[in-house]
């Protein structure tokens, strides 16, 4: 699920895509099978479980739990149907995210 | 069976979208007559005209979901299903009358024309996805091979009482359409033969290639653009302060249409990355600047096989432009600068 996004630039577009995606609808996908369809619980499976691309960008690791917690937070608020909530959180997870990141070497 | 009413929904909709679509695949006598014409046999995407000539007024069998089993057209693929097994070496002794296999079979044949040359549009986007998984290395017979070597998580086990999921359901059908135009009616079938998967997948060539590309790249961002406005209006988008809204919209745009162009590409099959075939936001140097200087820019989508740029923009660009003047320096590209509908239209930049 979500195999391109394979590295970090590609973790913080999919973020974008998530953000918009999520405020308005998952637009089905013709080129992709149903079950690979992106729907608000896959998206954010797939942003938990790649996190480890961009934790190791983090100049302090220490912050990983704090983005992980955001992370959280946001999909809460997306489930509870608070989709403004949720956008901020998730826009707030993204610029922590990159303020946080090392420059690629 | 238990899983009776699953099978039976499932192919009814499925017939349903033949009717509809009524998209058709000629093969069998149509490719005798192309034969002796020359030409390549009649094509699942083109040769509408063909299509027309051959198509005839069905009978009326409205409130058919399929060939019976016994019929000559489930016998016929059935056939196949066997020298497919035979070939691949593999067992023969899976049940070739198990409901789903016989399901899937069904769901192959337009139950307009029963095995009259022609199949159903899952048929045809089934075999056109087989494009992507045909290898250079697989010889024929192809069907076989593949199959052998997909054999144990594509087809549906060998149990009576197994109710198989929709994923073992569309393998199934898959591997069938897979050995029906495989293995009876050979590797030319029109437009949709399975022929070896180059670098850029089941395209031909890499212009191909970048004319698709193309095409979603301007339906992404058609897309993409639509969701920021209304994310923007909502308020469930906000700019961050000190970033003007429209850099801040560029900026998500590109990032949204960046996802979804690499998603697209991966389920091609095809290669992205800093020296792949296709490159997606990567770094495009400047090969006679001074050594250490690294001057760089970043085209949204370069194809060098086809020496093409594609470049997402929501305000114009031209040639006067110096990141559209650098990529041609620096790559020799002609460059395509996509916009959203919604900002004006896409053009080649001209130089």
């Amino acid at each position: 699920m979500h195999e391109h996004v394979s590295h970090f630039e590609a973790y913080v577009d999919f973020i974008s895509y998530v953000l918009i995606s999520a405020a308005t609808e998952f637009t089905p996908q013709t080129f992709l099978p149903p079950e690979e369809q992106t729907n608000l619980e896959n998206a954010f499976q797939t942003l938990f479980n790649k996190f480890p691309l961009v934790a190791r960008r983090l100049r302090t690791p220490a912050a990983a739990p704090e983005l992980k917690r955001l992370l959280q937070s946001s999909l809460e608020a997306y489930r509870s149907g608070d989709v403004l909530r949720g956008g901020h959180i998730l826009q707030e997870f993204r610029a922590d995210l990159l303020a946080q990141a090392t420059h690629r070497g | 069976m238990g899983s009776g009413p699953r099978w039976r929904s499932d192919r009814e909709s499925r017939t349903d979208r033949a009717r509809r679509t009524r998209r058709r695949l000629t093969i069998g006598s149509s490719k005798e007559s192309n034969h002796r014409s020359g030409r390549p046999a009649v094509s699942g995407r083109v040769g509408v005209a063909a299509r027309t000539r051959r198509r005839r007024s069905p009978p009326d069998r409205s409130d058919s979901v399929g060939p019976p089993h016994g019929s000559p057209a489930v016998n016929a693929i059935k056939g196949a299903f066997r020298q497919g097994f035979a070939a691949a070496g593999a067992s023969a002794d899976r049940d070739i009358n198990h409901p789903g296999i016989v399901s899937s079979i069904q769901n192959l044949i337009d139950p307009l024309h029963p095995f009259e040359g022609f199949l159903t549009e899952p048929a045809i986007s089934l075999a056109d996805s087989l494009q992507k998984v045909w290898r250079p290395d697989l010889d024929e017979p192809y069907a076989a091979q593949a199959l052998a070597e997909n054999n144990a998580a594509h087809w549906i086990p060998f149990d009576p009482q197994h109710v198989p999921s929709a994923a073992e359901q569309r393998a199934t059908e898959r591997d069938l359409a897979l050995l029906v135009l495989g293995h009876r009616f050979g590797p030319q079938v029109g437009e949709i033969s399975v022929r070896p998967a180059g670098p850029f997948g089941r395209f031909k060539s890499a212009e191909d290639f970048e004319l698709e590309a193309y095409r979603q790249l301007q339906r992404f961002h058609n897309e993409a653009f639509a969701k920021i406005e209304q994310s923007i209006r909502t308020g469930s988008l906000t700019p961050p302060p000190g970033l003007p809204q429209p850099l801040f919209f560029g900026k998500e745009l590109d990032a949204a249409v960046r996802n979804q162009f690499r998603e697209w590409v991966r389920s091609e099959g095809i290669e992205e990355g800093p020296t792949g075939v296709v490159r997606i936001n990567r770094r495009l140097y400047d090969q006679t600047a001074a050594p250490g200087a690294k001057r760089y820019r970043q085209p949204d989508v370069y194809v060098p096989q086809a020496n093409s740029i594609l470049e997402g923009t929501m305000a114009p660009k031209s040639w006067r432009t110096p990141q559209i003047r650098d990529y041609r320096a620096f790559s020799g590209a002609n460059t395509t600068v996509v916009r959203p509908q919604a900002r004006g239209t896409s053009y080649g930049v001209v130089q």
